[in-house]
């Protein structure tokens, strides 16, 4: 009779450690699955404000109640204006009102993306003169023509002069090389300045030689 | 007496075992369900070795953010394009002539001027051929 309770206690304790130990597997895993969605919610909601910042360049082309619209060079984009935007005229860097911003001022718009055409403004910075960068070229071409002052290449059928001085930097793929280095014939790639049509080079890469 | 308590125990030894093979099934097939063996046979189907490519067309990849805001006055440029390949870059400040590595990627630091700096990058094949393109960035030390 003892050994029939004993069975029968058995068989009454072996499913329910089985069933507590299925529970605790479950409830770890729960657990870690948790943790992760809030670490990960955590990282999402936190990002450097560094990374989300962007920038454009361009020019206004509409201003409706608080949204410009500039023209940059990836096109039209949607520049949103809040309270928390300031607003500033280049000279002087002067706090303006957004009604003080005219159509065709250039603009330097940094601000968070808030969707994909639209940046909600931080810090707007407009000027009446256009932004513009320094004059430079760069080109590809066989030399012509060279002296000690000036080489002239071969350009798409063209010719072009360009001034050499004591600043350009003349090089190939191995290293540094000088003018004397160079040989009618050779095809060269060069960056230069340039002012009133004349190009002065400042980098010349010789990549082909006739040698 | 004796019979009725021997079949009585063979009763729970056979419940006993049943009991512990129907658990075990149990178990197995929750098992096989947290596995999700569909998913996985997919993901091995859909997801075969990455085939090799060897572009030969003139192509340019900038992987440097576009429309940064920079703290300090310098960017990284990075890139890559076709090995054997020239890239002329122009920044408002300075000019570079690199060549990518046998890879046909490139890294250069680019100096920026305060404000807006727009810098061009040509990339020219010894045929002449080329490809353009600019990238904007601001470089600003004001608090946004």
């Amino acid at each position: 009779m003892n050994k029939i309770a004993f069975i029968a206690l058995l068989l009454i304790i072996t499913p329910l450690f089985s069933r507590l130990a299925v529970a605790q597997t479950e409830d770890e895993v729960t657990t870690n699955l948790k943790k992760r969605l809030q670490e990960s919610l955590q990282t999402e909601s936190s990002p450097s404000p560094t990374i989300q910042l962007r920038a454009y360049i361009g020019i206004i082309k509409d201003l409706i109640g608080n949204n410009l619209v500039i023209n940059s060079k990836d096109g039209k984009q949607d520049i949103r204006i809040d309270d928390d935007t300031t607003i500033l005229r280049a000279p002087g860097n002067t706090i303006i009102k957004p009604d003080s911003i005219n159509i065709g001022d250039s603009i330097i718009a940094i601000g968070y993306p808030s969707d994909e055409d639209t940046l909600t403004g931080r810090r707007l910075i407009v000027s009446a003169t256009p932004i513009e960068s320094p004059a430079k070229v760069t080109a590809m071409g066989v030399i012509k023509k060279m002296d000690k002052t000036s080489l002239t290449l071969s350009i798409n059928d063209s010719d072009q002069k360009i001034l050499v001085n004591s600043k350009t930097i003349f090089k190939s793929p191995a290293g540094p090389i000088e003018l004397a280095d160079l040989e009618l014939g050779d095809t060269l790639i060069y960056t230069a300045t340039l002012t009133d049509s004349t190009q002065t080079a400042t980098i010349l890469m010789r990549v082909k030689t006739t040698l | 007496m004796k019979v009725k308590k021997e079949i009585s125990i063979a009763i729970f030894i056979g419940l006993f075992i049943a009991l512990l093979v129907t658990g075990g099934i149990m178990r197995a097939r929750r098992a096989l369900k947290s596995l999700d063996l569909a998913s996985f046979k997919n993901t091995l189907v859909a997801s075969p070795l990455p085939e090799k490519t060897n572009p030969t067309t003139l192509f340019l990849e900038i992987t440097t953010p576009d429309n940064s805001v920079n703290e300090i006055p310098s960017l990284t440029l990075a890139g890559k394009t076709l090995p054997g390949t020239y890239i002329a870059i122009l920044g408002e400040k300075g000019e570079y002539l690199i060549i990518p590595n046998e890879l046909g990627s490139f890294s250069q630091s680019i100096t920026l001027i305060k404000g807006a700096n727009t810098i061009k990058i040509t990339v020219y094949e010894q045929n002449g051929n080329k490809i353009e393109k600019t990238v904007s960035a601001v470089y600003t030390t004001a608090e946004i």
